[in-house]
């Protein structure tokens, strides 16, 4: 059973992790609306709103699919098949900045069966964390059963919010491992399928 | 005027640089907390806008080390931080800092700012 000092530590972990996103995210809007405002902007910028937008959408699910997770509320979990590689496109699509570094993915045809709903909030936020931490290259792999996310310099550092993310897989059969170097998606043999 | 800016989310460093390149400043740029204690080594600046929570050194280790550096224990230190919490505000006055922003601001609050100190 849970101690009420770990939920509150767990909680705190929690509120950490997102509140500096969705904070970060909304004050790059913000400042970016003034620009605009003031004719200050190309493209590049209109699409940074744009792109924080899109990531402030996916920590407010994240933090909801966290938060509920840590306090132990029940949740109806509806497995999915997701085609990975169009998750990624669609992260990339909407979330990167061609200024920054590249995702490079080779996973075409890999398909899971997963929560939809946290995994696709996850799955992107751990994508994000792979891009900050790239200097040139996110690359995601697959090998067997595993997916890896590998930035090119490693991780910046391990988040305390990885462990939460790990235990919230976990519910539907799918460990996930992390070190400096690379986070990895392990999933149940018939939970994974590459064509 | 020189300011070093450092947050590791390019996005918010390139709209804020915008601003303070508006109002006149010039701008260095560094993405993390260790880059931006070398960078304030090399260049001396006016002042130094430090996000708190960045990799290879957060923000508040960064403000301490520089403050720490006789030659550059009297810029003036901005914390740009996502916490809120007093308890975080205290955490960036130990650390050294001259002034603490709250995520979201407006550009305009901190060039306010920056002005009020140099």
């Amino acid at each position: 059973m849970t101690s009420s000092s770990d939920i509150e530590r767990r909680l705190d972990v929690t509120y950490r992790y997102f509140s500096h996103h969705i904070r970060t995210c909304t004050s790059v809007v913000v400042a970016m609306l003034d620009a605009v405002a003031e004719g200050l902007t190309d493209k590049s910028m209109t699409d940074m709103i744009m792109e924080s937008g899109y990531l402030l959408d996916i920590y407010d699910r994240g933090m909801s699919v966290c938060f509920n997770h840590v306090l132990g509320k029940p949740h109806g979990i509806e497995i999915e098949e997701m085609d990975i590689s169009h998750l990624i496109e669609l992260y990339v699509k909407n979330a990167v900045s061609e200024e920054g570094a590249a995702v490079t993915s080779h996973l075409k045809g890999v398909k899971v069966l997963c929560d939809a709903y946290s995994f696709k909030s996850l799955f992107q936020i751990l994508l994000q964390e792979g891009l900050s931490s790239s200097k040139d290259e996110l690359k995601i792999t697959h090998d067997s059963n595993k997916i890896y996310i590998l930035p090119d310099k490693g991780y910046n550092e391990i988040q305390p919010i990885f462990a939460i993310f790990a235990e919230i897989f976990e519910r539907t059969g799918i460990v996930m491992s992390y070190d400096k170097t690379s986070i990895i998606l392990r999933f149940q043999d018939e939970s994974i399928n590459c064509r | 005027m020189r300011v070093l800016i450092a947050d590791d989310e390019l996005r918010l460093r390139k709209v804020v640089s915008l601003h303070l390149k508006k109002s006149g400043f010039d701008v260095y740029e560094a993405g993390n907390g260790q880059q931006a204690v070398d960078m304030a080594k090399e260049l001396v600046p006016d002042i130094i806008v430090l996000d708190v929570m960045m990799p290879e050194k957060t923000g508040l280790e960064a403000c301490a080390e520089i403050k720490g550096i006789k030659e550059l224990a009297s810029i003036p230190v901005v914390l740009l931080t996502a916490m809120a919490e007093s308890d975080d505000i205290k955490k960036g006055r130990e650390a050294g800092a001259d002034e603490y922003l709250t995520k979201p601001f407006s550009p305009k609050e901190l060039i306010d700012i920056i002005k009020s100190r140099t």
